[in-house]
């Protein structure tokens, strides 16, 4: 049933997810029951925008389902949010920027959080959406308009098939009004990275000869987590960067200062650091300096 | 003999080398994407036991 339903949504914002009731996803899980506020159901238990929502036992799933669905896709978001996710060794990062578009503080005392689910494509239980593992972080004194950033890592994910997974981020509390249930800010995809932050291309190499005067040039392109920001240092005085900071959409310029080289290979680094200081990137810039043979081969065009 | 070392140093300097022009953003550039999807995304949580 719920692959059907996700086969008709597809295409529309809508994610549908299956969790093992026995595996331990307590912060998902305790949002069902809380809503609920009895002691006693039975499966499924289901669960739209964090508990606004719920259903539990027999129902006639694909309209009780569906009208759950239809509901939730009609109401407007709560909060503004740019998430990444990344491998590291058996455990996934990552990255969130929320901004809080509600009229109240969000904070612990509502029970504000951002939490990361990793779904796989796999046919483990009942249906083809299996998630595999679930964190969360507390959300602290986020007043209204403002905002935060979050970073939190899985544990070690054990048997899955990293091709397969998908990353999904979501913040949601608790309403002042709400009896117990929760409900959802916004959630989001997650875009997958190869790493939070990377420069391309790396390393990089000028040939430079004498006869042909040029300052050598090149651009760097800055990559990851994009609403970071960074600063770069050279560690050599014939190589230059500018700007030495900038945004991940800033795209700086090295260039050699070819009076100050001696002749032949040399080389320099240029580290990147973002001005959040959890990341930083090394950009190793080789320069030769000397006669250059051009070899021109013959070529054929038809 | 000179003339043949000093051109193969320069072809394999030139196989590790992306050159010195400038270079264009690669089409999966990630830095430019920008998450679009501020529309709500809705998520259907559902707690099930395989038979």
């Amino acid at each position: 049933m719920v692959d059907q339903l996700a086969q008709e949504y597809a295409g529309q914002p809508v994610v549908f997810l299956e969790y093992d009731v026995d595996a331990g996803f307590s912060s998902r899980y305790s949002l069902w029951w809380a809503a609920f506020r009895g002691s006693q159901a039975i499966l499924p238990l289901v669960m739209v925008d964090s508990g606004n929502q719920i259903s539990y036992g027999h129902v006639e799933y694909n309209s009780v389902y569906k009208a759950m669905v239809d509901a939730s896709l009609i109401r407007a978001a709560q909060a503004e949010m740019q998430a990444f996710a990344w491998r590291e060794g058996n455990k996934v990062d990552f990255y969130v920027q929320l901004q809080n578009l509600t009229d109240i503080t969000l904070s612990p005392s509502n029970w504000a959080r951002v939490h990361g689910i990793i779904y796989e494509d796999i046919r483990a239980g009942v249906t083809d959406r299996y998630v595999r593992a679930t964190v969360s972080a507390s959300i602290t004194n986020l007043t209204p308009n403002a905002s935060a950033q979050f970073r939190f890592e899985t544990a070690d994910l054990n048997g899955v098939n990293w091709d397969n997974l998908h990353y999904i981020v979501l913040a949601d509390y608790k309403p002042p009004e709400s009896p117990g249930a929760f409900d959802m800010l916004q959630a989001v995809r997650a875009i997958s990275l190869p790493a939070p932050f990377y420069i391309q291309p790396n390393p990089h190499t000028f040939l430079i000869d004498p006869a042909k005067p040029t300052t050598p040039s090149a651009i760097l392109n800055i990559k990851g987590v994009n609403f970071l920001s960074w600063s770069a240092t050279e560690n050599i005085s014939w190589l230059a960067i500018s700007p030495t900071n900038g945004d991940m959409n800033t795209k700086p310029i090295i260039t050699v200062d070819t009076a100050i080289l001696s002749p032949g290979m040399q080389q320099g680094v240029i580290t990147f650091t973002t001005t959040d200081s959890y990341f930083s990137e090394e950009v190793t810039v080789g320069a030769y300096y000397g006669p250059i043979e051009y070899l021109y081969l013959p070529s054929v065009n038809r | 003999m000179k003339l043949f070392g000093r051109v193969l140093i320069v072809l394999l300097i030139s196989l590790f080398s992306i050159g010195t022009g400038p270079i264009n953003a690669h089409a999966d550039d990630i830095s430019e994407i920008e998450p679009t999807d501020q529309n709500r995304l809705v998520v259907f949580e559902a707690f099930m036991r395989p038979a």
